[in-house]
């Protein structure tokens, strides 16, 4: 279930222009949550990004994935440039992913179970 | 995903999470989404096929907390708005999702509306974290399981190993080369009963060090893993603190306050450094893992509390409880070996005035002031942190029953006392026990002599 991740910019898929979370709501809680820093991150389910750029400038590294190739090319598109080193973005639901064992500190699921 | 598969997959992708790393899932959750317009509910979204699908989902990652993979943190309820220019984009918005639908009559109502128009949705965000091992299936091994009578066997075993293979070291280093000391001017002082006690006592010493060190890593090994790699630089800088703390007052006692200072076997002054230095990373290594604790409890508790917060932070305290008592026992025992150290460097002398008692009196105090220092940080740190779980769990009833009020501070005092917030008598003999055990230590050596 990705459909609320991917909408932060204007929607790309359709005419419908939307925004979800203008108060940030998510990102806050994800962050209080846990804390980011120098953590190595597997993002699932990462949509256009838009949590992504709140927690990645902590993060020691991101790995993001979602099964939506248009999502990714847009979130590779809008990736800041100081955040390129750091975070990845492929295509692969959560079936698909490989990622060798034990190197990550965090695993974050945005609605993608 | 299919709901049915989501446990086989979450199980697969934990491999790549190192033990103790976190989870954070962000989840939808019922009640159903509904359209708002300014204070205004319009009606709720028809979310009967969706709903399912989200318990069953979410209660993916609830079956590995049951398995042990996983141990639950907290949660936080979220209420988020999703706004639209107009009623007519949240209609075809809602039209392009799945397992959601905007009843007719609602959609009619909404896509009227020319204004902005919100739709509110329910968001749970969880926090886990990926316990020690597979095999550590349910809770955390420590300290709350009870091993079998085998696995007790065998930590036995390797406890008396251990503490074995440091007094032999320690045997070894001293006596190794006593032989050719029969041909020097100190034979006859090596032969004396107070340096065998002190070889005894420093061989005691050793073998306390290195049975402890095996539980010490046990204890500290799993809080490195789940620290935040952030708080490490921090970690390795008070390391490198205590360490020149420690090795500054040694080097300050031994060079400005006893100058005239003589070791009966002047060669063995460099292995008695080494052992007690070995003595010390073992110290050390406790002294690291109190701050991980600390740290710890600063960076664990940031969500809603859960029965999960209490387990985690119970069994924060036991560990710190623990280091601080296997710090307490090897200062307390390196000051004994320095009573014994003192008794043959009297004997050699042949003068009380070439040790005296005040600076064993003086290591004692310093070390027992160094460890309370070290551990009142984390002490307040964790009451802090306990008595927020508890007003966060257990919140003041409302309205004047008084029933309900005296039940609420039954359950309080038992919470506290689970979470060791009320210090008892017992707690605090024990803490001070171990933080005063070096000074006492020094006094129980000024008795030996």
């Amino acid at each position: 279930m990705l459909h609320h991740t991917a909408f932060w910019l204007p929607c790309q898929s359709s005419d419908v222009t939307r925004v979800v979370d203008a108060e940030g709501a998510h990102l806050a809680a994800i962050l209080r949550a846990a804390d980011f820093s120098g953590r190595r991150v597997l993002e699932v389910g990462s949509g256009e990004g838009r949590l992504t750029w709140g927690f990645a400038p902590l993060a020691a590294s991101v790995l993001a994935f979602d099964p939506d190739a248009d999502y990714v090319a847009a979130a590779r598109a809008h990736c800041p440039e100081e955040l390129r080193q750091k975070v990845r973005f492929e295509v692969a639901s959560a079936e698909e992913i490989e990622v060798e064992p034990q190197s990550i500190d965090l695993v974050f699921f945005s609605w993608s179970l | 995903m299919e709901p049915e598969g989501v446990v086989d997959v979450l199980r697969r992708l934990l491999q790549a999470l190192v033990p103790g790393g976190i989870v954070v899932d962000l989840i939808a959750v019922p009640p159903p989404e509904r359209v708002e317009v300014g204070d205004e509910v319009l009606g709720e979204l028809d979310q009967s096929r969706a709903i399912p699908r989200w318990l069953r989902t979410a209660a993916g990652l609830d079956a590995l907390v049951e398995e042990g993979l996983l141990g639950a943190e907290g949660e936080e309820p979220l209420s988020v708005l999703v706004r639209f220019p107009t009623g007519r984009d949240a209609v075809d918005d809602v039209a392009q999702r799945t397992f959601t639908r905007m009843p007719a009559e609602l959609a009619r109502r909404v896509g009227a509306i020319e204004g902005p128009v919100a739709i509110r949705e329910h968001s749970l965000v969880r926090r886990f974290r990926r316990l020690a091992s597979e095999n550590s299936c349910g809770r955390p091994r420590f300290p709350t399981s009870r091993p079998g009578a085998a696995s007790i066997r065998t930590a036995s075993m390797s406890l008396l190993l251990a503490g074995v293979i440091g007094a032999l070291i320690a045997l070894i280093a001293i006596l190794a080369d006593a032989p050719d000391w029969y041909d020097g001017v100190y034979a006859a002082h090596s032969g004396r009963p107070d340096f065998f006690l002190w070889v005894f006592l420093i061989a005691a010493q050793m073998a306390l060090s290195l049975a402890l060190l095996i539980p010490t890593l046990r204890i500290v090994q799993p809080l490195y893993h789940r620290s935040n790699p952030s708080r490490r630089p921090t970690i390795l800088a008070f390391a490198l603190t205590i360490s020149a703390i420690v090795i500054g007052f040694v080097l300050l006692t031994v060079l400005f306050l006893a100058p005239d200072f003589r070791i009966a076997i002047p060669v063995l002054t460099l292995r008695i450094l080494t052992l007690n230095m070995l003595s010390f990373c073992v110290v050390l290594i406790g002294a690291i893992g109190g701050w991980l604790v600390y740290f710890a409890l600063s960076d664990d508790f940031v969500t809603t509390p859960t029965k999960a917060s209490v387990d985690h932070f119970v069994d924060l305290r036991l560990r710190l409880n623990s280091l601080l008592s296997v710090v307490g026992l090897i200062l307390g025992a390196s000051i004994v070996g320095m009573a014994g150290l003192r008794n043959a460097v009297i004997a050699f002398n042949n003068e009380s005035s070439a040790f005296p008692g005040q600076y064993l009196f003086i290591y004692g105090a310093f070390f027992s002031a160094l460890l309370a220092l070290a551990y009142l940080p984390i002490h307040r740190r964790a009451l802090t942190v306990g008595r927020t779980l508890r007003d966060l769990l257990l919140p003041l009833p409302s309205g004047d029953n008084w029933t309900s009020i005296a039940e609420w501070n039954a359950n309080r005092k038992a919470l506290e006392e689970v979470l060791s917030l009320d210090l008892s008598a017992n707690l605090s003999a024990r803490t001070g026990a171990a933080i005063l055990t070096p000074l006492v230590a020094s006094l129980i050596g000024l008795l030996l002599s």
